[in-house]
């Protein structure tokens, strides 16, 4: 849409021909379809510099961000500290809303590509979706290790958080590929892709797309049952447990 | 094999819950007791959240006290009548739990309430079975008769009002004790995630000196009912029994409860006592060291949205 606007501007003489690079992907799927065998899943996102002879001639190579980002929440990290005899949780920092899931994925070295303060004006990379810890003065420090530290450290055990060097493909001159491999206990949601084309350190064009992780069949009608009409869920649960305890009794009486 | 847990959602490997299913099974038929201590660590182990954890296991232990309930109607080892009286006490007391349980997950600290209260409960009993377990032992290794209870012989809260005549139970007490009995089972369950087994029968055995033989088929019957209340309870009130993880538990234990009840029926009173308070002490011990070492990860991350 972005670019059929463009050439009208363009068509209008409105816009210098000398213009920048745009940028055009395409995502492998749009929705990622969750039945009782879904163990995780790959998604492929691919993509082209757009450029024509009008472009400028760059010095440095084009570098491929992509970042994706899932359903966001308030997260809170507890740290144990030593309380007489026990270890208890005693300092808790709170953070604003961070993505329950995320991963950036970059053609080079992802710290280079990009330099913090524009991680942060972009709201990009893991640093800066964790940085905006909420207002609350409960943030006690002690230790060695931050909370955002250990916040980052603990949701990359899970594989929710991710960050891959060297991971976009540029395949020839202009088109790249990247893989972002989805766990099994990726949140349930719309996941947001940005995928940002820099080179010597300068944002040149960014471009966004998105999907869904959603349950269908079995899955989806259990999860609705369970929220629309919990007695009847909590009944039927009931029911089918001395259910099955009677059919066992009757199995083992036979033998 | 894998598979994908709606409520939970997380897929996991279905050999290995059927698996943790069996076992925590035969202990449980060999026990009388639910083995919601035991399943819930092995169930947050494996990465199901908590709370669907505790919630699913309240469908597991129905189902599987319902065979079990079935295997000591058979063998005419339960007090029905003892098995109402507790199970509509432990009830109220379900409700008054679930209530208590909200109200401290509001207020913080709940993990830590709960690893306390295991420990005090369960190293308490555990060290008073193994005692008077080991004593027992003891008398019948010297050849010396184990002292019979003489009739009337009663302590004062057997004679407060409202006596019962419990002709299987062999006993005759107030309904007051047992009623707060249940009661206190209840709540405990309901805030710890348990049944209340090993709370019972050692309070059926040495509190009210109810016929050994039908203890555990009157604690099995009492699983049996408030269970079932339980979780009808917890899919109102945090819609987190997941069915499909009931299932494969389900189908895991109901073998390994067949077999553990064989198992039970077998042991003398004394041994029986001795392994239970045994296995009560070692899951006391295991908490305990859980608070006192020094943990691994200094962190632990908390999503908010997961809090109904």
């Amino acid at each position: 849409m972005n670019r059929f606007y463009f050439f009208c501007l363009l068509g209008l003489g409105l816009v210098s021909p000398l213009r920048a690079e745009g940028l055009v992907t395409m995502l492998s799927t749009n929705s990622v379809e969750i039945t009782s065998n879904y163990t995780g899943t790959e998604i492929s996102v691919f993509g082209a510099v757009e450029r024509d002879a009008q472009t400028i001639i760059r010095r440095t190579p084009y570098e491929i961000v992509v970042a994706v980002k899932g359903p966001s929440a308030p997260f809170i990290v507890r740290q144990k500290e030593h309380m007489g005899l026990i270890w208890v949780n005693a300092n808790q920092q709170k953070f604003g809303l961070v993505p329950k899931f995320y991963a950036v994925i970059s053609s080079g070295k992802f710290n280079s590509i990009v330099n913090s303060e524009q991680q942060n004006k972009l709201n990009l990379g893991l640093r800066a979706i964790t940085s905006r810890s909420s207002l609350s003065a409960e943030e006690i420090q002690l230790g060695n290790e931050s909370f955002q530290d250990a916040l980052i450290r603990l949701r990359k055990e899970q594989s929710l958080f991710k960050q891959d060097d060297d991971s976009v493909i540029m395949q020839r001159a202009n088109t790249f590929r990247a893989n972002l491999s989805l766990p099994a206990n990726a949140p349930l949601g719309r996941y947001e892709i940005m995928v940002y084309l820099f080179t010597g350190g300068t944002l040149l064009a960014s471009e966004s797309s998105g999907f869904y992780v959603r349950k269908i069949g079995f899955e989806a009608d259990t999860a609705l049952l369970s929220r629309s009409r919990p007695f009847v869920y909590g009944v039927l649960a009931a029911a089918m447990a001395i259910f099955a305890g009677w059919i066992a009794s009757v199995i083992f009486r036979r033998n | 094999m894998q598979i994908y847990l709606p409520i939970a959602e997380i897929s996991v490997d279905v050999f290995l819950i059927l698996g943790m299913g069996a076992a925590v099974g035969f202990i449980s038929g060999m026990f009388g007791v639910g083995g919601g201590f035991l399943m819930t660590p092995l169930l947050i182990f494996v990465g199901i959240p908590p709370a669907v954890a505790v919630a699913t296991q309240a469908a597991q232990i129905t189902a599987s006290s319902t065979s079990g309930a079935i295997s000591y109607w058979r063998q005419k080892a339960l007090d029905e009548r003892l098995a109402l009286v507790l199970s509509t006490s432990s009830i109220l007391g379900t409700i008054v739990g679930v209530w208590t349980f909200n109200a401290l997950r509001r207020a913080g600290q709940l993990d830590l309430t709960i690893n306390l209260s295991y420990v005090a409960l369960m190293s308490f009993i555990g060290s008073f079975m193994l005692f008077e377990a080991l004593r027992a032992m003891l008398r019948r290794r010297r050849g010396r008769a184990i002292l019979k209870r003489k009739a009337g012989n009663h302590s004062w809260y057997q004679k407060l009002p409202l006596r019962v005549r419990f002709y299987k139970s062999q006993i005759c007490v107030s309904a007051i004790p047992l009623v707060a009995l249940g009661s206190f089972i209840g709540f405990a369950g309901a805030i710890l995630g348990i049944g209340g087994g090993f709370i019972l029968i050692p309070a059926l055995i040495y509190l009210f000196r109810v016929k050994t033989s039908v203890v555990v088929g009157t604690s099995i019957l009492q699983l049996l009912f408030s269970m079932m209340v339980t979780t009808i309870l917890h899919s109102m009130t945090n819609n987190s029994v997941d069915i499909v993880l009931a299932l494969l538990l389900i189908v895991g234990g109901v073998f390994g409860v067949q077999f553990g009840a064989r198992v039970g029926q077998k042991l003398r009173g004394e041994q029986f006592r001795l392994l239970l308070a045994l296995l009560v002490l070692a899951v006391g011990l295991r908490f305990g060291l859980e608070l006192v070492l020094k943990p691994e990860e200094m962190f632990s991350v908390r999503i908010q949205d997961s809090i109904p």
